[in-house]
C-alpha cells in the first residue's frame, strides 16, 4: 500500500499522472497556471497582434471611428509616406549613428573591464567593483539621464571642471550643443548600460572553467593569449545574449527624451523619439503611422542583428 | 656558472616586475572606471547639499563648505507633487511586486512540479515572446488599456505591468526545481492537496527566488519611465522615476532666498535615487544572483 501510494505521488509530481495512470486530465495545473497566462497574453500578445495591424491603418487616436481596422485599412500607404517624410529619414539617420557610436563601444568596454575584474586577486575590491559598476544600471533612468545633463552643463556643470583641471587649463565645451549633444547622448547611456553588461560577462569568466587555462598554460598560452584564445572564444553565448538584449537599440527612446529632448535642433532626435511624438505628441495621435515606422525599425534591427551575428560566426569558424 | 644563475635571477625579477607592473595598472584602471561610475552620484550628492550661494560661485567643486538640509526640505514641503509621487511609486512597485509574486508563484509551480498536455509549450511560448520585437506594442498598449479603463491610474498601470511575468516566471520555475522532489513526496503521502503542496511547502523553501523577483521588480519599476510617462496624463499620479524630470521645468517658477533651482533639482535627484541605492548596497548579492539564475539560464 506504501509503495502504491509512493508510485502515485511520484507520478503525480514527476510528471506521469495523466499518461501513465487513468486518462485522466490535471485540471489543478490549468486552474493554476490560467491566471498568469491570460493576463500574460492580454498584455504580451495582444498588443504585439493589434500594433502589427495598426501598422497598415490610418488609424488616428482621436478619431474614434478610425480605430476599426476594416475601414480604416490603407494597405501600404504608411510604409510609402515613410519615404517621403523627411523627418523620419533624419532621425533614422541619427539612429543609426547613435547605435553605431553605442553598440560596439557597450559591447567592447565591458568585455574588458569584466575581464580585469575577474583578475583581481583581493575578493574585497572584486566585489567593491561588482558593486560599484553596477550601481548605475539600476537607477531611474530619468533621475540618471538629468543627473548627465546638469553634469554636461557648461556653466554650472561639473564634467568641464573635471576636464579642466586635468589638463591644467580652463575648458568650455558645449557638451549638449549641436555638434556634440550625440556623442554626449551616448556616453550618458553608456555610462547607463554598461554596468549589466559587465556583470553578465563577469558571471560568464567565473563560470569558466579553470583547467582549461592551466592546460593551456603547460602548452605555452597564457596572459593575453589565453585571453583571445579561451575567454573571447567561451563568452560567445554572453556576447549572443547582449546583441539579443540591444536589439531594442535602434529604438531608442527614453535617453533622448529625458536628456536632450531631440534638441538642439533635431541633432539627437532618435527614431523611437520620432515614433513616440507621432503618436502621442503631434496632432491627431496617428498611432498608424507610428506603428508602421516601429515595424520599419523593428525590421532594420532585425536585419542588422542578422548581419553581425553572421559576422560573429565566419570570423569564429 | 655564477654568471649564468645571476642572469636568470635577473630575468626572473624582471619577469616578476612586469607581471605586478601589469596588474597594478590594470588595478588603477579599474579604479578610473569605479569613480567613473560613482561621480555623478557623488556630484549630485554634493550639489543637493549646497545653497545658493555656494552653488553659483566661479567653478563648482566636489567640497561642500556649509552642507545644508535646505534643499531637501524645500522639495518636500514646498512642492506637493513630491511626496504625492513618493508615495504613487510605492503603491506601484507594491501592487506589482506582490501581484508577480503571486501570478508567478502559482503558474511556475505546475509548469516546474505538475504534468499536464501543453506545459512545456506554454513555458516556451511565455519565455521566448521575450525575444519577439514590439514594434507598435506602446500604441496597442495605450489603446487597450484605455479601452478598459485602466489607463491615467497607478492601479491600471501596476495591474498592466503583472502581465509582464517572463522574468519572474523563469525564476521561480528554476526555484522550484531546485527544491529536492522527496520533501514534496512526503507532503503528498501525508495527503497534502496541490494548494498545501504549494502554501505548506514549496512557497517555504523557495524564499530565495522570491526575493530575487520581489529586488528585481522594484528596482525596474521604481526608474521605469516610458510605459508610466505616456500611459499617466496627470502629473499628480506620475510616479517618482517619472514626475523626477518635472522638477527642471519647475525650477524657473520658484526661487527662495536660500535655495537655488539647481540645488532643489539635485536634492530632488538624490531622493529619486537614494532608495534605490540604500536596497541595492544592502542586499547586493541578490542581484548578481537574479542575473545568473534569470537572463542567464535561457
Amino acid at each position: 500500500m506504501e509503495t502504491l501510494r509512493r508510485v502515485r505521488a511520484e507520478r503525480k509530481l514527476l510528471g506521469q499522472g495523466g499518461r501513465v495512470g487513468r486518462a485522466r486530465i490535471n485540471w489543478i495545473a490549468y486552474l493554476l497556471v490560467a491566471p498568469g497566462f491570460l493576463i500574460w497574453m492580454l498584455f504580451n500578445i495582444y498588443p504585439m497582434l493589434r500594433g502589427l495591424v495598426m501598422a497598415f491603418q490610418d488609424y488616428r487616436f482621436l478619431y474614434p471611428e478610425t480605430i476599426n481596422p476594416l475601414h480604416s485599412f490603407n494597405g501600404i500607404d504608411n510604409f510609402v509616406e515613410m519615404f517621403h517624410d523627411r523627418m523620419f529619414g533624419t532621425s533614422l539617420i541619427v539612429s543609426l549613428k547613435f547605435t553605431a557610436m553605442y553598440l560596439p563601444l557597450s559591447i567592447i568596454l565591458p568585455v574588458v573591464v569584466a575581464s580585469m575584474v575577474a583578475q583581481v586577486r583581493s575578493e574585497r575590491f572584486a566585489s567593491f567593483l561588482r558593486v560599484v559598476i553596477y550601481l548605475p544600471a539600476i537607477l531611474p533612468i530619468a533621475a540618471a539621464m538629468l543627473v548627465w545633463n546638469k553634469l554636461f552643463d557648461p556653466h554650472f556643470g561639473y564634467l568641464n571642471v573635471l576636464i579642466g583641471s586635468i589638463i591644467g587649463r580652463k575648458v568650455n565645451i558645449l557638451w549638449l550643443g549641436p555638434d556634440l549633444a550625440l556623442p554626449s547622448l551616448v556616453i550618458a547611456s553608456l555610462w547607463k548600460g554598461f554596468g549589466y553588461n559587465t556583470l553578465l560577462f563577469l558571471i560568464g569568466i567565473y563560470g569558466i572553467n579553470q583547467e582549461l587555462y592551466d592546460a593551456a598554460a603547460v602548452d605555452g598560452c597564457t596572459g593575453i593569449k589565453s585571453w583571445w584564445y579561451i575567454t573571447i572564444p567561451l563568452l560567445k553565448p554572453i556576447f549572443t545574449l547582449i546583441l539579443v538584449l540591444n536589439a531594442g537599440i535602434l529604438g531608442v527612446t527614453e535617453q533622448a527624451m529625458i536628456l536632450t529632448n531631440g534638441g538642439p535642433g533635431d541633432r539627437t532626435l532618435t527614431t523611437g523619439l520620432y515614433l513616440w511624438r507621432v503618436a502621442f505628441l503631434y496632432g491627431d495621435m496617428r498611432m498608424g503611422y507610428a506603428a508602421a515606422v516601429g515595424l520599419s525599425l523593428g525590421i532594420v534591427s532585425m536585419v542588422l542583428s542578422a548581419i553581425i551575428f553572421k559576422l560573429m560566426r565566419t570570423e569564429r569558424a | 656558472m655564477a654568471t649564468k644563475t645571476a642572469s636568470w635571477q635577473w630575468t626572473h625579477t624582471k619577469m616578476l616586475l612586469s607581471r605586478n607592473l601589469g596588474r597594478w595598472a590594470m588595478n588603477l584602471f579599474l579604479i578610473v572606471v569605479a569613480i567613473i561610475s560613482l561621480l555623478p552620484i557623488v556630484w549630485v550628492f554634493v550639489s543637493s547639499l549646497k545653497l545658493r550661494q555656494e552653488l553659483y560661485q566661479a567653478t563648482p567643486s566636489l567640497i561642500v563648505r556649509h552642507p545644508s538640509l535646505e534643499n531637501y526640505r524645500f522639495i518636500f514641503k514646498e512642492l506637493p507633487e513630491i511626496p504625492l509621487m513618493f508615495k504613487n511609486a510605492v503603491l506601484l512597485c507594491g501592487i506589482v511586486v506582490v501581484g508577480k509574486l503571486v501570478l508567478s508563484t502559482f503558474m511556475a509551480y505546475p509548469l516546474a512540479r505538475m504534468d499536464f498536455p501543453g506545459r512545456d509549450a506554454i513555458f516556451l511560448t511565455v519565455v521566448l515572446s521575450m525575444f519577439i520585437p514590439r514594434a507598435g506594442g506602446l500604441m496597442a498598449t495605450y489603446e487597450l488599456l484605455d479601452f478598459l479603463h485602466l489607463r491615467n491610474s497607478i492601479p491600471g498601470l501596476a495591474f498592466y505591468w503583472c502581465g509582464h511575468l517572463v522574468t519572474p516566471l523563469f525564476i521561480m520555475r528554476q526555484t522550484f526545481l531546485g527544491i529536492p522532489r522527496e520533501v514534496e513526496e512526503s507532503a503528498y503521502i501525508d495527503g497534502a492537496n496541490t494548494l498545501q503542496l504549494i502554501l505548506k511547502i514549496a512557497v517555504p523553501m523557495s524564499t530565495t527566488g522570491m526575493v530575487v523577483v520581489a529586488l528585481n521588480e522594484f528596482v525596474f519599476h521604481w526608474g521605469e519611465y516610458l510605459t508610466a510617462y505616456t500611459m499617466i496624463d496627470d502629473s499628480s499620479k506620475y510616479p517618482i522615476g517619472v514626475g523626477i524630470a518635472l522638477v527642471r521645468g519647475w525650477g524657473t517658477t520658484f526661487t527662495s532666498q536660500l535655495t537655488a533651482t539647481y540645488g532643489a533639482e539635485c536634492a530632488g535627484y538624490f531622493a529619486c535615487i537614494a532608495p534605490v541605492i540604500i536596497v541595492f548596497v544592502l542586499l547586493q548579492k541578490w542581484f548578481i544572483r537574479g542575473l545568473s539564475e534569470g537572463i542567464l539560464k535561457f
